[in-house]
């Protein structure tokens, strides 16, 4: 290469040359394969700036100069090329080098922090300039992006049980504008599904619960929509995923019966009624949300049940090139695709049985799923391939409950751990995450320790999603942190 | 009179104590006629010495005579013994000297003086004797008629007295005495007695042959300075006090003329005391010759006398032994060390190590000097060749190399450096020949400095036992092959108050946990994050103990108080199927038994009167109380039976009543022990037989149920039972104690413990087995837990293997209590602990 710019070395006649590699995985970046001799004291920004110049990102050309990110050997490279040959290779100058270069991404810088007056559970933001999420206050709240920090909840929707919503998703699509429906799983074992006339400002009409999806005996871990939000997959402690599908109009008649609030036995219900009438009835802590406001909507059975995990089902994910397909991860260890038309499991990866998944995500671009697990992974399924189990594993220090990839980058991820910390991984860089933010050693003087109801908050993060451009995160410490992280 | 006569006694007694020696000695020599007479004078001793004292003059001199023949006699008797010889030596030496001066000296010295050594006093002494014994001599024998007139008596008794002695020796002992002592006077005509005589007696010689000082020495002044006596005529006085007036003096002339005429001038010396020159005796010549010579001046001293053997050699065998003891057997048998000295040389020989009559290696001619022959002897086992002095080099030559030389700055530096610093011990120096080269001041002190080297440096070979201490170690397999078991804290159940967590349970699906804390509450959490999701006030003080039913189409919980057992159960975190089941089960008692229903009413069981089941309040059941036992005693330990019907509580201080059988369906209570073998610590239901542990202080008994007998008593070998618990499949138990054991029980096996266990540092709180999997956890106060891996073989032949995992630590210890309870999650390698911190910790593999 005759074209490296040496005037923009160190006029240093002492320094040694290094002969690396230069080389990526993304097709638009690449550059001619070829041994460059680099001196040893190139940093990052000297090899980006060699990049930009072979890719001819000038201002004579046209296109901007992208900072590129150098990995060598899955580690990203922090100072001088000879301080890493000194660090891992002894002083061996004279073997080739592969140095892999990623765009890099700007460290995610924190926006703003909502308070909620307990644990977030659920977190979306599949609708562009709001924020839903569910809390184990059993609310489902909406509230807008633009000015989270500052507002209040747009909507707070309160589900008919006090046990606490564990999972929360937008049904309907983006461009719907209009009764839009958007649906929260329990620890009741049902999942509710809300409509929201508006999300205008202006709106008057009240939201309402339209349905409730009946059919776990197990509290509710995960709801998946399709992208036409008429479907519903809901995953349970209980090992099994329901499929319902919505119908296109509002029905005017249950599905099934109610569950009974009382399972004691021995009460003759006319007596109970003339009881009730005379002393009205309070409602069982627990069962019934003293300040709820819900009554239930029209009560619906499962179009199909998927039962093939062993044990919770962690999360669930649609697939993302196959609308007819969906995937699941069990705290069985295993992840399974399944496929909606033919209602059967047909793809299984049985990991080890205690690497129970928390969540599970699919990177967009060539469909390697991530999960994140109890015994401190993160780890990558490559689903194409029938005979890969397991192809990566990010090492972390506590168990993922959430975890979330970057939509268009195939390389991207974001987690969330129960020791409070997002990190961004790239997995091109396995050994060392690319940013991590810390929740935990962020806490004030004054912060509070116990929610209004009188639960412990914690540093524990249950909660995160990511859509490109906003992170947002919260757990046990009652917050919803917001930040701004590009990646890729 | 009486000194010579002490000294004739003392004389006598040393030749006596001589001549017993003699005797004893068993010498053949006296006869026994002899030692008659040896008794008879010793007796005549005594009474000599007494007559002595008494005074009779006629007596002593003819006791002395006898006396001093039988001295003779005894000298005789011993001719070998010294007097012979020496009479021989002195007849030889002396023969010039008079045989009556010879034997006057001899018997002198045989008297037992040191006189010997004095012979210028001896001689004095027997110069003026002989004379006296002339002058003597003559009035005795002259008189001698006249003598024999006198007295009868005295010649009787001088008659009887010769008589006595042998014929022979009184010859000699006659003569001698007549010589050496006149003790016999003469009779000289009285003057004052007409025609009367008396007996006259001589002067009386002192004869003091051994002190020098008073020989016959004229000047009396003693040892004083004569020049005292310069100016004076006299230069002192005699005997007498008659001045002794100073000799003529010749002037220098006549010395020197004397000294020239006398020939024998030369060998005079001057007596200072006379003033006057004393010619030297040749036998005081001799002395001084001798002294001069440096040998022994006695002239009869004869250093290399012969050996005389008295016990040895021919004739001298002794006739009867010393000791009566048998002869040694070593005297007849060969010597077996000798024996093994030689066999040791015969195998070295026959091994080729030793090779006799070996031709002497001829020294080649040119060799090395530097060559290791000091290490030929290499296949000598524990040789080791001193250290060598390593070879000289060039530096230290006298002529060395320019370039070896230091210039002046390096010589600076060589002074100013420590001793131990220096390159070398020396400075090389230059000279232009080896005579130039001046004496090396240090030699001495390398020389030194290598001695103790050689002598200090230790040269042992120390043989280490080399053992490696891994190979101590017994095989077991490493724990990561044993995956996955608990590693870490993966979720922490935050109890409010940090109150105390006594107790903890998982439900059998592994959703939820349970922990009872002493607040009085009862929490349900979710498992997965933590998250509190139910609770129940029991408002009856701490929550002694919790666990859920292991049934799993049930959810049942039941939670010990004070004095009461409360049956509960999540309704709304269950399906309501299982609440269904729940319900009825529990309920079903209710139903049928109108007494039991009524709220606060009690059912008597069997004379068991303070037991009673309550139902709750409708509010309570609605939140999932669903039943109260009430019981005596605080329960604390609850342990299910496998199908979840019959649960059995144990109150240690409910004396015969604290272990109870509880059933659910019939809300009946059995007290299963009239009387109980101790106080009950924990109790357990085997999991698929119908026997019963019961763990007491020490010992374990397992009791059939259905029979009703007691199967076997496990002696525990610890101080205090905590912890109880039984492997799901029912062959083993192990138990966690106070005094910080766990023991493993083979119940198959023995009695005893298969295992005793003491990882920890404190007491155990808690033992338990996973259900499934084969692992299990002991829990302790000194806050951690131990993970133990435990294989339990089909085949019964095999013992159990238990390797240690994994500690794991988190809790805090408050108050000296560490972690208190532990359950696994069903199904997986997780552990939920509970501790006195106020944590409930969920650990992940």
């Amino acid at each position: 290469m005759s074209d490296i710019p040496m005037d923009s070395t160190p006029a240093n006649g002492t320094t040694s040359q290094l002969p690396i590699n230069l080389f990526t995985r993304s097709t638009s970046d690449a550059i001619p394969q070829s041994t460059y001799f680099i001196p040893s004291s190139w940093r990052r920004f000297q090899l980006s700036e060699l990049i930009n110049k072979v890719l001819q990102n000038n201002a004579e050309s046209g296109k901007k100069p992208v900072p590129f990110e150098f990995l060598i050997n899955g580690e990203v490279l922090r100072g001088s090329l000879e301080n890493w040959v000194k660090r891992n290779r002894g002083n061996d100058e004279e073997t080739t080098i592969d140095v892999e270069y990623v765009r890099s991404t700007l460290p995610p810088q924190e926006v703003g922090r909502v308070e909620v007056e307990d644990w977030v559970s659920g977190l979306s933001l599949s609708r562009n300039g709001y924020i839903l999420l569910s809390s184990y206050l059993s609310h489902l709240q909406i509230l807008p992006l633009s000015s989270a920090s500052t507002s209040s909840a747009l909507y707070t929707l309160p589900l008919p049980t006090s046990l606490g919503a564990t999972c929360c998703t937008w049904v309907s699509p983006q461009p719907q504008e209009k009764d839009i429906l958007l649906a929260a799983g329990g620890v009741d074992r049902l999942t509710h599904v809300y409509t929201l006339p508006s999300l205008s400002p202006d709106n008057t009409s009240q939201p309402r619960e339209l349905y409730t999806l009946h059919g776990h005996t197990g509290p509710v871990s995960s709801i998946i929509s399709s992208s036409s939000g008429k479907e519903i997959i809901s995953g349970s402690w209980d090992g099994n995923i329901n499929f319902y599908v919505l119908p296109t109009e509002e029905p005017e008649e249950h599905q099934i019966p109610a569950e009974p609030l009382s399972y004691l036995p021995g009460q003759n219900n006319k007596k109970r009624r003339k009881l009730e009438k005379e002393n009205p009835r309070e409602p069982i802590e627990g069962l019934l949300d003293n300040d709820s406001t819900g009554v239930g909507g029209w009560r619906r059975a499962p179009d199909n049940v998927f039962s093939a995990h062993k044990d919770k089902i962690g999360g669930l994910v649609w697939d993302k090139f196959d609308n007819n397909k969906f995937w699941s991860a069990s705290w069985d260890g295993s992840v399974r695709g399944w496929d909606l038309g033919m209602g059967v499991n047909d793809v299984t990866r049985q990991g080890p049985f205690d690497k129970s998944a928390l969540c599970i995500d699919q990177f967009a671009s060539n469909g390697t799923l991530a999960t994140g697990n109890m015994d401190r992974t993160i780890c990558l399924w490559d689903t194409r391939q029938s005979s890969s189990l397991i192809s990566q594993t990010l090492p972390i220090t506590s168990p993922v409950p959430s975890i979330k990839t970057h939509p268009t980058s195939s390389f991207t991820l974001a987690s969330a751990t129960y020791s409070g910390i997002i990190q961004i991984w790239d997995i091109r860089s396995p050994k060392h995450s690319l940013f991590s933010v810390s929740n935990a050693n962020r806490k004030k003087e004054d912060a509070r320790k116990v929610t209004k109801n009188g639960k412990v908050l914690g540093e524990r993060l249950l909660a995160l999603d990511w859509d490109g451009a906003v992170l947002v995160a919260g757990g046990e410490d009652g917050e919803v942190g917001i930040w701004h992280a590009t990646g890729a | 009179m009486a000194p010579r006569n002490a000294t004739a006694s003392s004389s006598r007694a040393a030749s006596s104590s001589v001549s017993r020696l003699a005797k004893t000695n068993g010498n053949a020599g006296p006869s026994t006629l002899k030692n008659k007479k040896r008794a008879v004078q010793e007796v005549s001793e005594d009474e000599d010495e007494e007559f002595g004292s008494a005074g009779s003059g006629i007596d002593m001199s003819e006791d002395e005579d006898g006396e001093e023949g039988e001295d003779d006699e005894e000298e005789e008797a011993f001719p070998e013994f010294d007097s012979e010889i020496e009479d021989g030596d002195a007849e030889e030496e002396d023969g010039d000297d008079e045989t009556g001066l010879d034997e006057e000296e001899l018997d002198d010295e045989e008297s037992g003086s040191e006189s010997g050594y004095n012979s210028s006093d001896i001689e004095a002494m027997y110069a003026e004797g002989d004379e006296d014994e002339e002058e003597e001599y003559s009035p005795i024998t002259s008189p001698s008629s006249s003598h024999k007139d006198l007295s009868t008596d005295e010649k009787l008794s001088k008659l009887i007295a010769k008589n006595s002695i042998k014929p022979d020796e009184s010859l000699g002992t006659d003569a001698k005495i007549s010589r050496a002592k006149e003790g016999v006077g003469r009779l000289v005509p009285s003057k004052l007695v007409e025609g009367g005589y008396k007996r006259e007696y001589e002067d009386y010689e002192a004869g003091y042959g051994s002190e020098s000082s008073t020989e016959d020495n004229p000047n009396t002044v003693g040892n004083i300075p004569m020049e005292w006596y310069d100016d004076m005529p006299h230069i002192g006085y005699d005997v007498n006090g008659r001045k002794i007036f100073r000799p003529a003096q010749g002037d220098e002339l006549d010395k020197f003329l004397s000294n020239t005429e006398d020939p024998a001038a030369w060998t005079s010396a001057e007596d200072k005391l006379l003033q006057q020159s004393v010619q030297l005796s040749d036998k005081e010549l001799d002395i001084i010759r001798r002294l001069e010579r440096a040998e022994n001046p006695d002239a009869d001293y004869d250093p290399y006398q012969p050996t005389i053997e008295w016990f040895t050699g021919e004739g001298n065998e002794r006739v009867m032994p010393l000791s009566a003891a048998p002869e040694p057997k070593r005297r007849f048998v060969p010597s077996k060390w000798e024996h093994k000295k030689i066999m040791k040389i015969v195998k070295a020989i026959r091994e080729g190590r030793i090779i006799p009559n070996k031709p002497s290696a001829a020294k080649p001619t040119v060799y090395s000097i530097w060559s290791e022959s000091d290490q030929a002897n290499l296949s000598h086992a524990m040789y080791m060749p001193a250290p060598q002095l390593p070879p000289p080099k060039t530096i230290e030559s006298y002529n060395p190399p320019e370039e070896y030389l230091l210039n002046e700055e390096e010589q600076k530096q060589w002074e100013e450096a420590d001793k131990e610093d220096r390159k070398t011990d020396f400075l090389p120096a230059k000279y232009d020949s080896l005579r130039l080269v001046p004496g090396y001041k240090n030699l001495v002190q390398e020389r030194f400095e290598r001695c103790l080297d050689l002598y200090l440096a230790p040269r042992t070979r120390k043989v280490k036992l080399n053992i490696d201490p891994e190979s101590l170690i017994p095989k077991l397999p490493a724990p990561k092959e044993l995956k996955p078991f608990p590693i870490s804290t993966s979720v922490v159940y935050r109890h409010p108050e940090s109150s105390r967590v006594r107790s903890v349970s998982t439900s059998p699906d592994g959703l939820w946990v349970a922990t009872g804390s002493e607040d009085g509450i009862v929490r349900v959490w979710d498992l997965g994050n933590g998250r509190e999701v139910w609770k129940w006030n029991l408002k009856g003080g701490a929550i002694q103990h919790l666990s859920f039913s292991p049934y799993k189409d049930e959810c049942l919980l039941i939670a010990l108080v004070s004095g009461k057992i409360a049956v509960l159960s999540p309704l709304a975190l269950v399906a309501p199927a299982i609440a269904a089941n729940t319900l009825t089960h529990v309920n079903t008692a209710f139903a049928t038994s109108a007494a039991t229903t009524k709220i606060g009413a009690g059912k008597e069981i069997k004379g068991v009167e303070s037991i009673k089941w309550v139902r709750p309040s409708e509010s309570e059941r609605e939140r999932g109380v669903l039943v109260y036992v009430e019981v005596p005693g605080t329960p604390k330990q609850v342990s299910w039976h496998r199908k979840g019907d019959y649960f059995a509580t144990v109150a240690s201080d409910a004396s015969n009543k604290s272990v109870l059988i509880h059933q659910l369906s019939k809300h009946s209570t059995q007290s299963p022990f009239k009387k109980l073998p101790g106080q009950v610590q924990k109790v357990i239901f085997h999991p698929s037989k119908p026997h019963f542990f019961v763990a007491t202080q020490r010992y374990i008994r397992q009791y059939d149920l259905a029979t009703q007998t007691l199967v076997r008593t496990l002696q525990s070998g610890v101080k205090w039972i905590s912890s109880l618990d039984l492997h799901p499949r029912g062959d083993n138990l192990i138990i966690g104690s106070y005094d910080k054991k766990l023991a493993w029980f083979d119940l198959d096996l023995s009695n005893k413990p298969y295992k005793t266990l003491r990882y920890h540092t404190k007491a155990l709180r808690s033992v338990v087995y996973h259900p499934t999997l084969p692992l299990f956890a002991s829990a302790s106060d000194d806050g951690t837990i131990h993970i133990f891996h435990c294989t339990i073989y089909q085949d019964l032949m095999q013992n159990p293997l238990i390797v240690p995992l994994k500690i794991l630590r988190g809790h805090k210890v408050t108050d000296g209590i560490g972690v208190l309870d532990l359950s696994w999650v069903s199904g997986k390698p997780w552990l939920v602990s509970s501790g006195s911190d106020g944590e409930v910790r969920l650990w992940c593999s």
